[in-house]
């Protein structure tokens, strides 16, 4: 569904990533693990459309996308969302509104989407006064209203607690077992491990590899990468 | 305090109820500060919130224009209007000197820049992830902008009271351009000159009170209103 290939991206001259083949299948859940300040956020950011890189093809179902472009096929949960003035239901009703949805059908979509997520009771409550878990849901319910067909995950998970993270794992299965390509980055390992069908490990501003999770995880050829996700401290 | 005193007792007696020229002053002021304070937020909001996004060479000294604009003299404003308003200048032939529409030019000109930079500092301050935010669940770039209005909408309140606050209080630039004319073009603050010219203390006293309270109901108003958008 969507393919990366020679993309790199500078800061001030200086580059941060390097990625020379990266790719993301429909229905499937693809992890990207690696150190902090690695360079994920800065991919999961160049998937969305939301930055450009210096070199480097994105496309998208085999055609080469602009930014612009990604971004009205994807959505991107930040890694430390935040809300908009208003109520939930005015959160989540706001993708769909902005992709030319009338205000029923919005109204129908986001609170699908709330439910996805476990919110469809505080439709009303001020959403700036959501706990941390609540808020990441419906940050992850925003982008489900969208109807993305790629949804993207910058630490969805981190910092919170067993039971807004399986709510969150749960939502993210059901969109990919409904056909979106859905790209996560985690910190968390075994996450990686029991969600993801492919796996790509950034290190140090470069995507060193991708393959199946299970390679990844259990044989791959690569002894920094067998280190990395055995949890030992390569740095 | 004798003098204080007595000023206020006479305002009060005055204004209860409105005498004619005073009511005639007051509701022009509002309707010439009302119009002028439109206009400049209809073009000063937008600019600011563009120039608070947009990254461009020569930023921060167009903030910079702005900051100073804020501080410029009313009677400059009025002045430069003049200039152009004159039966020999080169909008004479429209004849809009001594006019409302001269007065709201000036206060337009006064309160544009500070709606603007405000604005600009309003929107300055909204969380940088809103923006992404907005982009990513599908927001065009103006889309995104409206969204950093509305969540900035506390700051440009303000912005909008203050624009408010330096066209309905200037006297310089309504006074050159307007020229004080009874039931034609004199407003609350131009009044107000005039009669302490005249040493009519307590009348002058009684429509700075007017105008005060006018702009403190006004302030609730808008108050209330940011709090319920």
């Amino acid at each position: 569904m969507i393919e990366v290939r020679e993309l790199t991206k500078n800061y001030d001259g200086k580059q941060i990533l390097s990625t020379a083949e990266f790719q993301a299948r429909a229905g499937e859940i693809t992890a990207i693990v690696g150190p902090s300040a690695a360079g994920k956020s800065t991919l999961m950011r160049l998937l969305a459309g939301l930055e450009l890189g210096e070199n480097g093809v994105i496309a998208f179902r085999g055609k080469m996308a602009s930014p612009a472009q990604l971004r009205q096929v994807s959505s991107l949960v930040l890694q430390q969302p935040v809300a908009l003035r208003g109520s939930v239901l005015f959160n989540a009703m706001l993708a769909p509104r902005l992709m030319g949805a009338s205000r029923q059908d919005a109204r129908t979509l986001a609170l699908t989407a709330l439910k996805q997520v476990g919110l469809n009771e505080i439709t009303k409550q001020d959403a700036r006064k959501l706990s941390g878990g609540e808020l990441v849901r419906l940050a992850l319910a925003r982008a489900l209203a969208k109807n993305p067909e790629l949804l993207l995950l910058d630490e969805a998970t981190a910092n919170l607690d067993p039971s807004n993270i399986l709510r969150i794992e749960r939502a993210i299965a059901q969109a990919a077992a409904s056909g979106k390509a859905v790209v996560m980055v985690t910190h968390n390992l075994p996450q990686a491990r029991r969600l993801s069908q492919s796996t790509a490990v950034v290190m140090g501003g470069k995507l060193i590899c991708q393959d199946t999770t299970e390679t990844i995880f259990n044989h791959h050829p690569d002894t920094t990468v067998r280190a990395f996700v055995a949890g030992e401290m390569i740095f | 305090m004798e003098f204080y005193s007595d000023a206020f007792s006479t305002a009060l007696k005055l204004l209860s109820p409105l005498e004619g020229s005073v009511a005639d002053a007051l509701f022009r002021s509002l309707r010439v500060a009302s119009i002028a304070t439109l206009i400049a937020s209809l073009l000063g909001v937008p600019l600011g919130g563009l120039i608070a996004l947009a990254k461009f060479r020569g930023k921060r000294l167009l903030i910079s224009v702005f900051s100073t604009l804020m501080a410029v003299p009313t009677v400059v404003v009025g002045l430069l209007l003049y200039g152009l308003y004159t039966r020999r200048g080169l909008l004479g032939d429209f004849g809009l000197l001594y006019s409302e529409p001269a007065i709201i030019t000036a206060e337009i000109l006064l309160s544009f820049p500070v709606i603007t930079r405000l604005s600009i500092a309003a929107v300055s301050a909204v969380d940088l992830r809103i923006r992404l935010t907005a982009l990513t669940l599908g927001a065009k770039p103006w889309q995104a902008l409206g969204i950093n209005l509305r969540e900035a909408i506390t700051g440009l309140s303000i912005a909008v009271i203050t624009g408010y606050g330096r066209a309905i209080s200037e006297v310089g630039a309504a006074m050159i351009v307007g020229g004080n004319i009874k039931d034609r073009t004199r407003t609350l603050t131009t009044a107000i000159a005039l009669e302490s010219s005249r040493g009519e203390f307590a009348l002058a006293l009684a429509l700075g009170l007017l105008l005060l309270a006018v702009f403190l109901i006004l302030n609730v108003l808008i108050l209330r209103l940011q709090d319920n958008p």
